[in-house]
């Protein structure tokens, strides 16, 4: 990719996120639920109304939509992503805090996910049709039927509360705390890869270049990992990048139920607390990060795939 | 080929069968009861329509396929069946070129790359040798030594089958298996490849396997040429017999569709009439027999064997 098309879709990422901000906005304005009440509320204490009012003034919340917006997004760009109005702590500082815990989970399902499902892809497309192929090609369907929040309490029962070997709770965000909800967000993402490696190294096996290369005596294991593999992975690469991006908003029901401190949990208090500006700030982020992974995965594709590259110069 | 019954063929095909399962439970017979031999410093010309079987026959002379029945033999041993390290080291006699130049090579690799991997990967020469190999293959197909270091994307493709060929007689096979090697090729480019292989055959006494639907160009270099229609060998002949003596209804029928300048253009050319039935829907007794203008009816109950009509003739007819 040329410096003037990254440069466009950087372009077309701020327009985005623009579109995002306003669009979140304007839903939770028209959102029932009282945000000052909410507060009050997850204080514990019971106001009367011309308490509300005033701190209602105190926030802003009574100005008019657009002045409202207007001076959030006057903020966004001095770098002021407004104050968490339960946590009473700036949006920024909060997210963060948040947000390298549940970077760390998303790379670490990211990461066991590959490990696991490119081998057995490899291994079903290998053996197609025999009975490794069967049993691999069952168990991804199972795992791919099994929804995760009952995946995390089988795995919490056994791991955590029979064996002893992993906390039950997250207490932080150790490795110990990470084993858990990583294997459960990569179990049914396990699942859908190793099908999805298996139809592409298929597909690749049936080649010409695969017999091609040994009748020249290439060793089997030589063509199945240095070429059958590379050529089967571009495909996959752009899938693994938009997972990712999934993952990292997608971690939420996960982190709640292991208690990880992750943005997931954040945003769930944020929804449940009302907490306007870190829901904002929350949906901006994730937005971003899911653009940017994007756009890394077309520039990786092209290095990874010179065809692509050779095709836009024409 | 004359004394072709007293030499030991380099290899051998015994009545090889090879099925495939298709779809709704039918199965699709690519080679049926086929036995035919190459013999050292000859070629055997192998045509037939598309779907004939003779690619799937070539595969599995170098074992990328197994028969279903019968076996092949290398220098009398049998290496149908063979796994493993086995069959890589039967494999380096047996080489092919492939009919599209420019699908056989990786792009990314380098002309010296191509014609001397086969080499680096059965350990016979290293790396540093590469360069000067390179040159010595490239001037045994009459390649300018520089082209050692262009792209196959640099070549035409005439010097890119020219590269195939080098590749493929890098490890010095005793075989050499030529897929429709000259069917991509335009007219004159296809004359030269054919005179290129001709005199590497002289000069390295290989046998060559050469599979084409051209019968024409088939009688120019083969010393036997074996006709097949559906799985089935239904003429085995000397080469230069294909166009004067050929008995089988469907060879005749064939040369019928072979255009000359000496033709005479006011008669109607016979054409075959119908479709190949297909080798999904092979019908009992001789696959030809829809479409043949001599059935008995005999055709019907029964595949006519092959038999020596003539002297070193072969011929699968009843009507023969």
């Amino acid at each position: 990719m040329t410096a003037k098309q990254v440069g466009k879709r950087i372009l077309q990422i701020v327009v985005v996120l623009f579109g995002i901000s306003f669009l979140t906005f304007s839903l939770m304005y028209l959102a029932p639920g009282d945000p000052v009440r909410a507060m009050y509320a997850s204080a514990g204490s019971v106001p009367d109304d011309a308490v509300i009012e005033q701190t209602r003034k105190e926030l802003g919340l009574d100005r008019p939509f657009l002045a409202q917006y207007g001076s959030w997004l006057a903020g966004v760009f001095r770098g002021d992503m407004g104050t968490s109005l339960a946590l009473k702590k700036p949006v920024a500082a909060v997210m963060s805090a948040r947000l390298w815990p549940t970077l760390k989970l998303a790379l670490f399902s990211l990461f066991l996910v590959v490990v696991f499902s490119f081998p057995l892809g490899m291994l079903t497309a290998v053996h197609h049709n025999k009975a490794a192929d069967y049993i691999v090609r069952f168990l991804t369907f199972i795992g791919n039927a099994l929804p995760g929040f009952w995946v995390a309490l089988i795995l919490m029962y056994f791991f955590a509360l029979k064996l002893g070997w992993l906390p039950v709770m997250s207490t932080g965000t150790g490795f110990s705390d990470l084993v858990l909800p990583s294997v459960t967000l990569a179990v049914s993402m396990t699942a859908v890869y190793t099908r999805q490696v298996r139809a592409a190294v298929l597909e690749e096996l049936h080649r010409g270049y695969v017999w091609g290369g040994r009748l020249r005596g290439l060793k089997k294991n030589n063509i199945l990992w240095r070429h059958v593999l590379k050529n089967a992975m571009l495909p996959l690469v752009t899938l693994l990048g938009l997972s990712f991006g999934s993952l990292l908003g997608g971690t939420a029901v996960v982190e709640v139920i292991f208690s990880y401190p992750g943005l997931g949990s954040m945003a769930v208090q944020a929804v449940a607390n009302r907490d306007y500006p870190l829901i904002q700030g929350y949906v901006l982020w994730i937005a971003l990060i899911y653009m940017v992974i994007n756009l890394l995965v077309d520039i990786s594709y092209e290095y990874l795939n010179p065809g692509t590259k050779e095709r836009l110069r024409g | 080929m004359c004394e072709a019954g007293k030499k030991t063929p380099v290899l051998e095909a015994k009545q090889v069968t090879k099925r495939f399962p298709a779809a709704h439970g039918q199965t699709l017979t690519a080679c049926e009861n086929v036995t035919l031999s190459l013999y050292a410093g000859q070629t055997l010309g192998i045509v037939g329509e598309s779907g004939g079987g003779k690619s799937t026959f070539l595969r599995l002379l170098v074992g990328l396929e197994q028969p279903d029945s019968g076996e092949v033999l290398y220098q009398g041993t049998k290496i149908s069946g063979l796994k493993g390290k086995a069959l890589r080291d039967a494999r380096r006699h047996i080489q092919m070129v492939f009919q599209d130049p420019s699908e056989a090579f990786h792009p990314r690799m380098k002309v010296r790359d191509i014609i001397c991997e086969p080499l680096l990967n059965y350990h016979i020469i290293r790396r540093q040798e590469v360069p000067e190999k390179a040159v010595e293959l490239l001037r045994m197909v009459e390649l300018p030594e520089e082209f050692a270091g262009r792209y196959p994307k640099d070549l035409s493709g005439g010097q890119r089958q020219r590269v195939g060929i080098a590749r493929a007689l890098a490890l010095e096979p005793d075989v050499l298996l030529c897929d429709e090697a000259t069917s991509a090729l335009d007219v004159a480019v296809q004359k030269s490849i054919i005179e290129l292989l001709v005199r590497l055959q002289r000069e390295k006494n290989i046998a060559i396997a050469f599979v084409c639907h051209d019968l024409a160009l088939v009688r120019q270099l083969s010393h036997r040429t074996a006709v097949m229609y559906l799985g089935h060998v239904v003429e085995l002949m000397d080469g230069r017999d294909v166009a004067a003596r050929s008995l089988h209804p469907y060879t005749r029928a064939m040369l019928g569709s072979v255009f000359d300048l000496n033709m005479d253009f006011t008669k109607e050319i016979p054409v075959l009439k119908g479709e190949t039935p297909g080798p999904l829907h092979v019908p009992e007794g001789c696959p030809f027999r829809d479409r043949c203008g001599f059935v008995r009816k005999e055709c019907a109950g029964h595949m006519p064997p092959l038999e020596e009509k003539e002297k070193n003739h072969f011929c699968a007819c009843f009507a023969v």
